[in-house]
This record gives C-alpha cells, structure tokens and sequence, in this order.
C-alpha cells in the first residue's frame, strides 16, 4: 500500500478518520508522518496539522490507482523489513507479512503467472476480531457468503454465517 | 499370470501409503525468518510454544529444540520434510510432537508454525478438522497475519492464501516409469499438483512418490481436499490399468524382481537403504497382485519405515556406514516373515 500523501513511499502508518460518524482509513509512510508533525511542533496546534495531513488526502482521492503498478513497486522498500522488488522476486520469499501490501500487484502478477485465475482468498477465515479493515472485509467476504447459501436454500449454512457476522 | 491375480489386483489398488496435512501461519506484527532479528526469532519461539504447551492435544508432548537435539532426531525431522537445513542451523527452532506421534508443530521454520498431522487410513477430513481447531486455539492466543486478498501471510508466495497442503504418498511404479511421463503431466496439469519421485530405478519399475498441491489460493481447504482425492483415485485407477498392462507384457521382469527382492532381503549381511527401498517395492506389487503371499501391505510398509537412515542412526550410532547396512540387514530378516512364499506367475 503506497503513502496517500506522498504516493512515492509505502504507507506504515494507518489511521482512522471519522466524517459524519463515518469511519475512514488512511495510510502514510512514516517519512510523511514525521515532515507534518514537526511541522506541527513548529507552527502550530497537532489536531490543525493532521487535518490538513488528511485533507491533503481527501483532494488527490481518485489518483490512487494509477501509481499502483507493478512497474512502480519495483522501487519500493519494505519499511518493516527492507525487502526490495529483486529480493522478493529471486526466490519468492518475503521478509515480512507487510510485504503483502508493499508489493501487492508484484505478488498478484506473480500468482497469475503461476496460472491461479483469480488469486483472491476463498477459505477459512480468522476467528479473532484482527484490525477494523480486515473486519471488514471478512464481512463483506461472508455477506457474499450468505448470499450465496440463500441461492443454494442451505440456510443451516447461512444462519451459522449470520452468528458468525454478528460476533465480529 | 493367473486370472485370479489379475483380478486381486485390480481388486488391491493400495497406491496410497499415507496421507500427511500441512498448515502454514505467521504472527501477526512480526518478520519471517529471512529478515528477523534474533531477539524477535525469541520472542516468536517462546510466545508460539507458550500457547501450544496449553493446548490438551499437545499436554505430554515431547519438545525438540535445535539448540540441544541429538542429531538422529534432526535428521528424521529433515527426512520427514517438516524442516529444512536452515531450520538445523538456526539455534530458534522448536518442534513439538503430541503424545500420539500424529501431530507436529515446528516453530520458526520457514513459516513461524507449521503443522503437520500424519496418518495412513485416516478420513482427511477429520484430521483437516483436527487440525483446524488447533489454528483456531493458537489463533486466540497469539493472532495471525491476514489480509482479505492474500490470506494468510505466508513467507513464501507460493503458500499465500489457505497456506494448506495435502500430500499423498503413493506407490506408483508403473505411473513413473518414464514412458509413462505423459501420464504424469496430465495430473499435474488437471489438479494442479506436483509430483516428487523419491527414487527411480534402471528398469523404471520400482518407485515411491508423493503428490502435493501447488495451488492454495483462490480454493478453499476443503476443495483442496477434494481435489486431491480425486487425484489420488484417478492416479490409482491409471496405475492399475498400467500394472495389468505391464505385467502381461513385461511378466518376467516383474517376476524376477519380485523374487530377487525375496531372496536378497532374505539373505543379504549388507543392505542400503536404496537397495531396501526398491526390493521392497517389488515386494508391495507382489503382495498387491496376490503373487507373494505370508506378507502383509502393512509389514511391509513397517519394514520399510524402519530401513531408513533416520530410523537405523537412532538405533546404533556407527561411525561406519557398513555397520549401518549391517544392521538393516539384520533388522529386515528379523521383521520379514518365516512363511514368506511367492506362487508362480
Ligand atoms: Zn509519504
Ligand atoms: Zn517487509
């Protein structure tokens, strides 16, 4: 996942963002984190410093996916571990599991190669609550599961899926 | 050959040997082995057997730690293909083995747990099952890394997704014999599997291999499950056909093999294990076809354990490989029936 503010650097910070009870994520690389909050001590007020680090984000919406290329990813480092394009791409070993999002079209591509039509998890699914963003999408992941045990009238399965969304 | 063989044999597939499971996770906020310091490779190891040491399947286990394990241990492990050579090396490495010898638990391998359940008439789904009740109690306790697209974190790419892998070991001479390469490809191209073959013999006859799947993302566990199965079923039903094929045609290379088989295993004072492994090959294809009789699949498959290497060094520590042989020889002539026979084909 690329820094939304800078789109140069991958994004290690992740924080969440309430406008009208809603709640939205945003990602910056640590290198973004630090220019604003000095800028912050600096001139003025923390929560007047994140705004703007935020609403910088807000305006570039939309340019995201354009930078997120393979191509882009072979110059990024992982800031967790360091692990660069050539070091994962020579045995296809990773350093660590941020690297998943560092080099996520890297790792799609090299999944479609190996002739996985549509490299997307489908099974078991974590027990434990992990972070907010993977909540969601767990229940986005199991609403689509109940749709489809509707369809098949298996509703043993969609009653369990149901319990299993409301214990998230 | 007799009609009567033939027919046991199409009856007697015994392609499979075993079955093993193997499930892959990783800590949540922590590096893989390749970047790790050593001080996180502690933490990993102590926070992950902390857990596992509370879970009942694992109470009266036995722990492994690289840092003082004799080396015949190691190199079952090794043998085994529940570690690899870096694993040796590393001083953070622990292995964890229930009190019934089934379940495996390696620390700090390539991924942070790895968890193998063996068996070998086993229903896979229940063991899938006994397997995924121990993740959901490591789960609680330690939570791991997963992301809504790739899964399960895995160290290698290859394992993102279920990090789950089925693998059958089976004895399939004919299948492997290499005329039969064909064959093979198209396996591994209709399941998406690959196959390993641990030997192969002059004569293309004798042979143990395994199947495992390649792909682990995009499928859930059970439709691995499945997949394999059926794999294994279609991989059997071809070997038979072959079997029939080949012994009509090529009936006095099997039958001298089979009674060569008898006689060195017999009689011989020095055997390695290669040597081993291919006579006792025969031995299975004659058992299946119903040609030697007053040995079991079984015993057979339980000499066949007990010739390894691993098994032999943890038996007599020998600084002479002859001694080893030695030993092997004497150890199959003491598992190997009295009433042993063959019938004529
Ligand atoms: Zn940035
Ligand atoms: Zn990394």
């Amino acid at each position: 996942m690329l820094c939304q503010r800078c789109k140069k650097r991958p994004a290690s910070v992740h924080m969440a963002e309430y406008i009208n009870g809603q709640q939205r994520e945003v990602h910056f690389c640590e290198k973004c984190v630090q220019e604003t909050l000095s800028e912050a001590l600096n001139q003025g007020s923390l929560s007047e410093m994140m705004g703007k680090l935020i609403g910088s984000v807000s305006q570039s919406d939309g340019e995201d996916e354009q930078n997120k290329t393979p191509e882009a990813e072979k110059t990024y480092e992982c800031p967790v571990c360091g692990e660069t394009y050539s070091g994962f791409f020579k045995n296809t070993l990773l350093g660590c599991p941020e690297d998943y999002f560092v080099f996520n079209n890297s790792i799609n591509d090299v999944l479609s190669n190996s002739e996985i039509e549509n490299p997307v998890h489908s099974g078991k699914l974590p027990s434990k609550s992990l972070e907010d963003t993977v909540n969601e999408n767990i229940r986005q992941t199991l609403n689509i599961r109940i749709e489809k045990a509707l369809e098949n009238e298996d509703y043993e399965s969609a009653a369990q899926i149901r319990d299993r969304l409301r214990s998230l | 050959m007799l009609k009567e063989n033939m027919y046991k044999l199409y009856q007697m597939p015994n392609v499979v040997m075993g079955t093993q499971l193997n499930l892959r996770r990783n800590l949540i906020n922590h590096r893989f082995r390749k970047s790790a310091c050593t001080s996180e490779l502690n933490d990993i190891k102590e926070k992950v057997l902390n857990a596992a040491l509370e879970l009942d399947v694992f109470k009266g286990g036995t722990v492994f730690s690289m840092e003082n394990c004799d080396f015949d241990a190691i190199e079952m492990f090794l043998e085994k293909g529940f570690i690899d050579e870096e694993f040796k090396e590393s001083g953070f490495g622990v292995i964890l083995v229930s009190r019934n010898r089934k379940i495996t638990l390696v620390i700090n391998g390539e991924d942070h747990i790895s968890l193998f359940i063996n068996g070998q008439d086993d229903d896979i789904f229940e063991s899938w099952e006994t397997l995924s009740d121990i993740d959901d109690e490591l789960e609680k306790r330690l939570g791991f890394s997963f992301g809504p697209k790739y899964g399960y974190h895995c160290s290698k790419i290859s394992n993102a997704g279920t990090g789950f892998t089925v693998t059958y070991f089976l004895h399939i001479p004919m299948l492997t014999a290499e005329a039969e390469d064909e064959d093979l490809d198209f396996f591994c191209e209709q399941y998406k599997l690959s196959i390993e073959n641990s030997i192969r013999d002059s004569s293309g006859i004798s042979d143990y291999s395994k199947i495992e799947n390649e792909q682990k993302i995009g499928i859930s566990e059970d439709e691995i499950i499945v997949r394999m199965e059926t794999a294994a079923v279609q991989i059997s039903e071809r070997e038979r056909f072959l079997r029939e094929k080949v012994i009509q045609k090529k009936s006095i290379v099997v039958e001298d093999g089979i009674k060569r088989a008898c006689a060195v295993l017999k009689n011989a004072k020095l055997i390695t294990f290669h040597e081993t492994e291919r006579h006792l090959s025969f031995l299975r294809l004659g058992i299946e076809a119903g040609i030697v009789k007053g040995l079991s699949l079984k015993k057979a498959d339980s000499i066949f354990s007990r010739s390894t290497p691993a098994y032999i060094q943890n038996r007599i520590f020998a600084a002479d490989p002859i001694e080893e042989d030695k030993f092997r020889a004497e150890q199959i002539q003491k598992q190997l029936p009295e009433n042993i026979k063959y019938e004529e084909m």
